[in-house]
């Protein structure tokens, strides 16, 4: 319906302005972060090292997984706020099934995301619930599972293999390293090649024109969240497998800055439109505020959650002229 | 659509269901207090009831705003990281003294609550969005400007005094909470800008053909749910003795979420049960309350939290 209305005057001024408006929204952050990291380098010797640049993409990792999962859910026109707890939860059974073997280690996490996804995306999509509550209250019961099931944290004593799936390094590249570009690749492929990635582009979209062309929007909706569930218990998995201990408070904080690095990204989180590439550069904007905020000695790490707040409120706002300046 | 319809008519058919709806916060209330006087020792104590009230106090002043923000089909995710700043500026400006410092703290939540309103209303960013990058941005300022560390403050004056006085068992904190609470169901019930509110919520299209100010009604909301929520943290400030921007407000947006939904204020807008969400707050603070003193960890509390809100959710669901 807007697409028709957006080209129409833009073709007219002979000055194609949607595409313009559309391509910095979808680009805009891969951008501010090439910007952001050439004055990071300029201003820090030390920053275009590339062991900190490795450091930047490894830390990155976790959030990384997360913000996949959120991708898909936001596009969808949902919203899971379940995801930090899942990765504290996540965190916790790999410590519980590592003694079994880092096969379970990453399974029974995983699998425990997937079925925390089933819920969630059941009660939204069968009962219509807002998603914001139903996984709100998601977050407060897995917070509170995480806690009953390990206290303040336990520690996996042989992590052996587990530990270095998250530690080790394939051909001197750090394992973690790799997971981030193959993990946002994979999803990029999903989103953008297969009917699942199409059918949550239309539900985003309008979720009623969807089901009209014969979409299973229920199916894919519980579909999404297990997506988001299985991927955020996965990286409570690898972060588990990294610190070698599963901690309770391990993922606090993730859901939130997962949807910031998203909507960052460019995003709409009123759906339907959004990027893996801009979600990845989102999540590596935010990793290297991070960074360089610690780079700075006199700037505590309190100040990392103004930069980042403030990144976002920017984002929104820009967001949001680029939204109306397409519409007008 | 057609499953609003069908829930009506399944409403008008079995109109008993509609009463438990309607009171099933306080029959939940009831229930569990009843349930703590036989089972929970010392439940009794005056002394519980005063820091339970302590405790309830800023949540129903944060809780009352964020009532009227869902009744306007709204939400503002950024009370608690309001209330943390409003305490870091407590903290930062102490020394100027106690009545200037407690002024520049609510001063600091009501403006936090003005821009949230602006971007609502005049660049209609959704409140979801708009409040959430607020609860990370607030949340950062208050750290950044305390450097992340906490401010103990002195041990009399007006601040050290709302933190401990009460009338008999209440605290004074409470009371104004109370009164705060009278107001603001004076205001939603009885005045005009209160009707607007409530217009926006349950039909914003039908507001605006009506010619009602809709945009100044949301940034009126939001800047009053962010005065609440300065006067929640000054609140907060003064029990704990200290400005803390890393504790001050933790969840609180949470709480106040639950506790409006649970008080039978619905997502979907267009109503809002003043009364139901000081019950919905009371309601989460005794059940915290009731599994700490049987020494039951807190966290199954939370998750009985959440079965609440899920259930909560699933009545306004089957009655709208």
């Amino acid at each position: 319906m807007s697409a028709a209305k957006d080209l129409a005057p833009a073709k007219r001024r002979g000055f194609d302005r949607a595409r313009v408006v559309g391509l910095i929204q979808a680009r805009g952050a891969i951008l501010v972060l090439a910007v952001a990291m050439i004055a990071a380098g300029l201003t820090f010797r030390d920053f275009l090292h590339g062991g900190n640049l490795a450091d930047i993409v490894a830390a990155a990792s976790f959030l990384g997984l997360v913000a996949i999962g959120q991708t898909f859910v936001i596009i969808m026109g949902g919203f899971d706020l379940s995801v930090g707890s899942l990765v504290s939860v996540g965190t916790v059974l790999a410590a519980y099934a590592a003694p079994y073997g880092w096969g379970a280690a990453l399974v029974v996490p995983t699998a425990a995301g997937v079925a925390v996804g089933l819920i969630d995306g059941a009660l939204i999509a069968r009962t219509r619930m807002a998603p914001f509550i139903v996984t709100l209250a998601a977050l407060l019961a897995l917070k509170g599972a995480a806690v009953a099931l390990a206290g303040e944290s336990m520690v996996i004593a042989k992590p052996g293999f587990f530990g270095v799936i998250a530690n080790g390094n394939l051909l001197g590249v750090s394992n973690l390293i790799l997971i981030l570009p193959v993990a946002f690749a994979i999803g990029a492929l999903v989103l953008n090649r297969t009917p699942f990635g199409a059918a949550i582009f239309a539900i985003g979209g309008n979720e009623d024109a969807a089901r009209m062309l014969g979409i299973r929007v229920e199916r894919v909706k519980v579909m999404t969240y297990c997506v988001s569930g299985g991927l955020a218990g996965l990286s409570g998995a690898l972060l588990a497998a990294h610190l070698s201990s599963g901690i309770s408070a391990a993922g606090n904080g993730y859901e939130l800055q997962s949807i910031a690095a998203v909507v960052i990204g460019g995003v709409l989180l009123t759906g339907g439109v959004g990027t893996m590439l801009g979600a990845l550069a989102g999540v590596l904007l935010l990793g290297l505020i991070n960074n360089v905020i610690n780079q700075i000695g006199s700037l505590s790490a309190a100040y990392q959650g103004l930069a980042s707040g403030a990144f976002l409120l920017l984002a929104v706002i820009i967001q949001a002229g680029l939204s109306r300046s397409r519409r007008s | 659509m057609s499953d609003r319809l069908t829930a009506i008519a399944a409403g008008s058919r079995l109109p008993n269901t509609a009463w438990i709806r309607a009171s099933s916060v306080y029959i939940a209330f009831a229930g569990l207090v009843l349930l703590d006087l036989i089972v929970t020792p010392g439940f009794r104590n005056p002394a519980v009831i005063r820091s339970l009230l302590f405790e309830s106090a800023p949540l129903i002043l944060i809780a009352l705003g964020q009532s009227l923000a869902i009744g306007t089909r709204g939400i503002d995710l950024s009370v608690g990281s309001v209330m943390a700043l409003s305490s870091a500026v407590i903290g930062i400006t102490i020394g100027m003294g106690q009545g200037t410092s407690i002024a520049l703290g609510i001063g600091a939540g009501l403006s936090c609550g003005i821009v949230n309103g602006l971007l609502i209303a005049v660049l209609r960013i959704d409140p979801l969005i708009s409040s959430l990058s607020l609860l990370v941005a607030a949340r950062g300022l208050a750290q950044a400007l305390l450097g992340g560390a906490r401010v103990d403050l002195p041990f009399n004056g007006p601040i050290s005094w709302l933190g401990g006085a009460t009338v008999s068992v209440v605290p004074v904190t409470a009371v104004i909470a109370l009164v705060a609470a009278f107001l603001f169901a004076f205001v939603v019930k009885r005045t005009t800008l209160g009707h607007y509110a409530i217009f926006a919520g349950a039909s914003r299209t039908a507001a605006f053909l009506a010619g009602q100010p809709v945009r100044a009604t949301l940034a009126f909301v939001y800047g009053l749910s962010g005065l609440l929520a300065g006067v929640a943290g000054l609140f907060a400030t003064a029990r704990l003795g200290a400005a803390d921007p890393n504790y001050i407000g933790v969840q609180f947006e949470l709480d106040a979420i639950a506790a409006a939904v649970i008080g039978g204020t619905p997502l979907s807008g267009g109503r809002i049960s003043t009364v139901g969400t000081i019950f919905g707050v009371l309601l989460l603070e005794v059940l915290d309350a009731s599994f700490i003193m049987n020494n039951i960890s807190s966290t199954y509390a939370q998750m009985l939290k959440a079965a609440f809100i899920v259930g909560a959710l699933y009545m306004q669901r089957a009655g709208a």
